[in-house]
């Protein structure tokens, strides 16, 4: 046997389930929504990285080019000394001298360029391993996805489940929980006009006071019989 | 002490040295023609066809030289620099090792030989 108390602390609880599935639902989605904005910046970085490969192809035909005229530099430079190495001393000399100091630097640029090529591979390889990184990323995303779908559906069951309970409850308790929660309101307010009149004491307004305290526990009580 | 003015060239890892009046000039690596059954290849430089002689794997350079009177391409040589060197017996002193000259005219008469009975043949 149940007691009016019984079945309002059971519909009690099972309000506070339903909050909290309420409060989850909305976690997840908000879980949901983050997760595709990942997706979305993923795919930004992405096709950011695929559109690499090209600038890559032109740095590389740059640099091929440049090799190409300090290659010509170089031998310019060559035959510039080999002239001035026919024509001897005095003036040969000094030519020599500035074509083989043109000839060095000509050197120079030429290791300067393949360190640069040798940055250019490195930087494409690390874009091969980025893309890479980006690919598992946007799987696990895809992945975090779809086991937060399956989440929001185990909520909506729960929902539909919680429903039905309270349904399943009312030949156990004899009362309807939406009864009960008006039995709930009634008491709280019951409780308040308890406190209100104790207050009253010698106060002038207390008919006003007591009329405002009442009439929620009369509307309760209306709403209560109306419910049946 | 006599200096000579030329340029080193590296063939197969080897440093050379090729003399000023002998070398003519370096020019970017042509299209070398083969000439059938000849160890000899042919390229035009400066609008001039000249033979050319491999003496190891092209490099993006062709040394032309002046042989005899004629234009000779060399291919295989990686030119170093040009300048002026004290002279030793039979090369330069470079620092302190000495670098051989490099037999450019031997090399051309021994394909001459190698083409010579196939001449006879031929005719």
């Amino acid at each position: 046997m149940t007691t009016p108390l019984d079945e309002a602390t059971v519909v009690a609880a099972l309000d506070a389930v339903q909050k909290d599935l309420d409060a989850a639902a909305r976690i997840l989605e908000s879980a949901g929504a983050a997760v595709a904005r990942e997706q979305g910046q993923l795919d930004n970085v992405a096709d950011a990285a695929r559109a690499l490969p090209g600038r890559g192809r032109d740095v590389r035909a740059s640099l091929g080019l440049i090799h190409e005229s300090l290659e010509r530099a170089k031998l310019g430079a060559l035959n510039a000394g080999l002239e001035a190495a026919r024509v001897g001393e005095p003036l040969g000399r000094l030519v020599m001298q500035l074509a083989g100091d043109q000839r060095d630097l000509v050197m120079r640029a030429l290791d300067a360029l393949e360190a640069h090529a040798a940055l250019v591979t490195e930087a494409e390889e690390e874009r091969e391993r980025w893309l890479g990184s980006v690919a598992a990323a946007r799987e696990a995303g895809t992945a975090a996805v779809e086991e937060i779908s399956a989440l929001a559906r185990r909520f909506q069951e729960a929902t539909l489940s919680m429903e039905r309970l309270e349904l399943g409850l009312v030949p156990v308790l004899g009362t309807d929980p939406r009864t009960a929660r008006l039995l709930i309101g009634v008491a709280e307010q019951a409780e308040r006009l308890a406190v209100t009149m104790s207050e009253l004491g010698d106060d002038p307004d207390s008919k006003e006071r007591l009329d405002r305290a009442l009439s929620p526990v009369l509307n309760a009580l209306r709403r209560g019989r109306e419910s049946g | 002490m006599s200096a000579r003015a030329g340029i080193l060239v590296r063939a197969g890892g080897e440093l050379g040295f090729v003399p000023a009046d002998m070398a003519r000039q370096i020019v970017p690596l042509p299209t070398v023609s083969p000439v059938a059954s000849a160890p000899l290849q042919m390229a035009v430089v400066g609008g001039r066809i000249v033979p050319v002689v491999a003496l190891g794997s092209p490099t993006g350079a062709l040394l032309v030289c002046e042989i005899d009177g004629e234009a000779v391409g060399f291919t295989g040589l990686e030119v170093d620099r040009v300048g002026t060197y004290e002279s030793v017996d039979g090369g330069v002193l470079v620092g302190d090792r000495t670098v051989r000259d490099l037999e450019l005219s031997t090399a051309l008469r021994s394909l001459e030989q190698a083409l010579e009975p196939r001449i006879g043949e031929s005719s």
